[in-house]
């Protein structure tokens, strides 16, 4: 779609993150850390239980064991794993150093930087130095930028700085999050994803460059999913060509433990389990009997049916629209 | 200015269905030659045009079809037709396969029933053996199904084997507009609440297919209402007749034109009074469908613009 690309997965990730209405930023890294030592101590093996892909969201904190601990699972050969972090780290931590020592030219590793646009509006010159320093590390990066509806207007301003600074990798993410959907104002509406679409689109046109242009997880376009409805999980795996099998592709572990499909967000009822409380690698395997998988099933067959399929935009916030409903549903 | 148009390419068709929406059958006199269509090509193309819809009367009666097609690919205009499937060749679906074009190919139901509402025998099988030779070149084509609410049960039935038999990309089921010939059949049309019908058959259909086709409607509901029209005004599309009117909307009543293929990116000096009534019409149909379960877009706008006259100053807002 014009090279703009989208952030999908063939197989299964998982995505570690902190709920950060919820904790303190003490407990962040401790409980990410807790997170990572519990699966390890539960003799949970990524590669067997058909994980590709970690992408853990770091924040602004973190502490040298969470990099060991990292160092580990590329040890172990986890194909994919992503560490994002708040690109403001470097004003108060050694963790450049500490990731240079570990990581440098870590293939399977990659950083991703995580910018909001809302508080700053622009790149400093400190985060240019950070992104010169790490493409010298030979890690692959990329910036996530966190668009809000009204912080488009200065997003072409942003881009024109980054482009041609070693950045090679844009991902533009609305923005989203429990205390957003709480206050609705500053979420993006699917006509708006549309505009934000068009608008990039635009932009790329008249800055040629060897940035690549990603939205973040969860936005699809509506002819992909339309094409294969396994992206969707409408699909079941009887009548798959490809053989999926409606197994979520993004499994999210939140703070306490909790494992759920796609996203965090979307309620209770969509739970699979708690790491804390039982084995990962069961969670997983007893998931596709449970009632949060049907519950799931049933959410997104709806959002499928009733808001996909004759969707007038050509792009779709489609996790974005699972958690919308599944709260309205909440509440009925 | 625009990014998407539907130009009616002639009035002539070789069928004379029930329920036209265009009422189409004789060339009109004053349909637009390869030269004035080709220019208008280039002009919506260079001043931000995206994609074109040809549509008819049976665009494939017009001898120069390949030509002006061939000319929208040249000025990078994605390229839709309409069609009812009679005149499709092997020849010129091979054309439309090496141009990219998405074919949208009109059937009604079995052949009993298509027939008869196309007004002529034998249109259900000239159809299929266009459709077949689709298949064997595996070029995707898709499927429009007027639907008509006496007929419904026949129809989702064959619906059913047809896809699983022609694999056809998408359909779409449209009720019948009220407009045209299709004033004439009350019978068929669909009232407001009716249309949940349609709604509900497309999520049977979708779910007995395994979603394979593409099971679009012309039904809009409440709950997409919420999610995706915040106004109807950039939901509706520019419409180029055959003599070359351009309206901003689907109307034959051509009080409503702003402007010509000829004159055009120039609007006509009353453009600036048609559209801000046209934006009237918009939103008394969008209070209008807030206040529904089930619509039809087309139908609601179509059922208001007739309440507003296009030139008059009286600002109805």
């Amino acid at each position: 779609m014009d090279g703009i690309y989208f952030k999908e997965v063939e197989k299964a990730q998982l995505i570690l993150k902190e709920d950060s209405s919820k904790i303190k930023n003490n407990d962040r890294c401790q409980t990410i850390l807790e997170i990572l030592n519990t699966l390890d101590q539960t003799g949970t093996s990524f590669l067997r239980i058909g994980i590709q892909s970690i992408f853990i969201i770091l924040g602004n904190r973190y502490n040298k064991e969470i990099l060991q601990k990292v160092t580990q699972l590329v040890s172990e050969g986890v194909p994919n794993i992503t560490l994002q972090i708040n690109s403001q780290i470097l004003e108060s931590t050694t963790f450049y150093e500490d990731f240079a020592k570990q990581f440098s030219h870590q293939k399977q590793l990659k950083l991703s930087f995580y910018k909001s646009l809302l508080n700053t509006p622009t790149i400093t010159e400190k985060e240019i130095l950070l992104y010169d320093n790490v493409h010298r590390l030979g890690v692959p990066f990329s910036l996530e930028l966190e668009v809000h509806p009204n912080t488009i207007n200065v997003l072409e301003n942003v881009i024109k700085d980054i482009i041609n600074k070693k950045i090679f990798e844009l991902v533009i993410s609305p923005v989203k999050g429990i205390r957003w959907i709480d206050e609705q104002k500053n979420l993006f509406s699917v006509p708006e994803y549309s505009q934000l679409y068009k608008y990039i689109q635009t932009i790329k046109k008249q800055r040629q460059s060897r940035l690549k242009y990603y939205f973040r997880h969860g936005i699809l376009p509506k002819i992909f999913l339309l094409q294969h409805p396994c992206n969707a999980y409408v699909c079941s795996g009887a009548y798959c060509h490809a053989g999926k099998r409606g197994f979520p592709q993004k499994i999210v572990i939140n703070t306490v433990g909790d494992v759920y499909p796609e996203s965090d967000l979307l309620g209770k009822r969509y739970k699979f389990g708690n790491i804390f409380e039982s084995n990962f690698s069961q969670i997983l395997y007893s998931y596709k009997n449970s009632r949060a998988y049907s519950e799931f099933i049933v959410l997104s067959r709806y959002v499928f049916e009733n808001l996909v399929i004759n969707c007038p935009f050509s792009i779709i916030p489609f996790t974005d629209l699972l958690i919308q409903k599944s709260r309205e549903m909440s509440y009925v | 200015m625009f990014d998407f148009i539907y130009f009616m390419l002639t009035n002539e068709c070789n069928l004379h269905c029930r329920f036209c929406y265009a009422d189409s059958g004789e060339l009109s006199f004053n349909e637009l030659d390869t030269y004035q269509i080709k220019d208008f090509l280039e002009k919506y193309s260079r001043y931000g045009g995206q994609a074109i819809q040809f549509t008819g009367g049976e665009i494939f009666l017009r001898e120069d079809i390949m030509d002006i097609i061939s000319h929208a690919r040249k000025c990078n205009l994605d390229t839709y037709i309409i069609t009812n499937g009679t005149l499709l060749t092997k020849e010129n679906i091979n054309f439309l396969k090496k141009n990219n074009v998405h074919v949208t190919i009109g059937i009604d139901g079995p052949a009993w029933l298509h027939d008869k509402m196309r007004g002529k025998e034998g249109t259900y099988t000239d159809i299929l053996r266009a459709i077949i030779y689709f298949q064997k070149l595996d070029f995707p084509y898709h499927v429009q199904t007027l639907m008509f609410y006496n007929y419904l049960d026949h129809q989702l039935s064959w619906l059913l084997d047809f896809c699983k038999k022609y694999h056809p990309g998408s359909v779409r089921l449209a009720p019948i507009s009220p407009q045209g010939r299709g004033k004439q059949y009350p019978d068929s049309h669909f009232s407001f609440n009716q249309l949940q019908q349609i709604y509900e058959a497309s999520i049977s259909l979708s779910r007995k297919l395994h979603y394979h086709p593409i099971i679009y409607r012309n039904v809009i509901t409440k709950e997409e209402m919420r999610y995706f029209y915040p106004n109807f005004r950039e939901f509706l599309k520019p419409w180029v007749l055959p003599s070359g009117a351009l309206l901003p909307f689907l109307s034959f009543n051509t009080s409503w034109q702003i402007g010509t293929v000829g004159s055009f990116p120039e609007l006509n000096k009353k453009s600036q009074q048609i559209l801000k009534n046209f934006n009237t019409v918009c939103k008394v149909s969008f209070l209008e469908a807030s206040k529904k379960d089930f619509f039809c877009l087309f139908d609601i706008i179509q059922k208001n613009a007739k309440l507003y006259s296009p030139q008059r100053r009286t600002c109805y807002e």
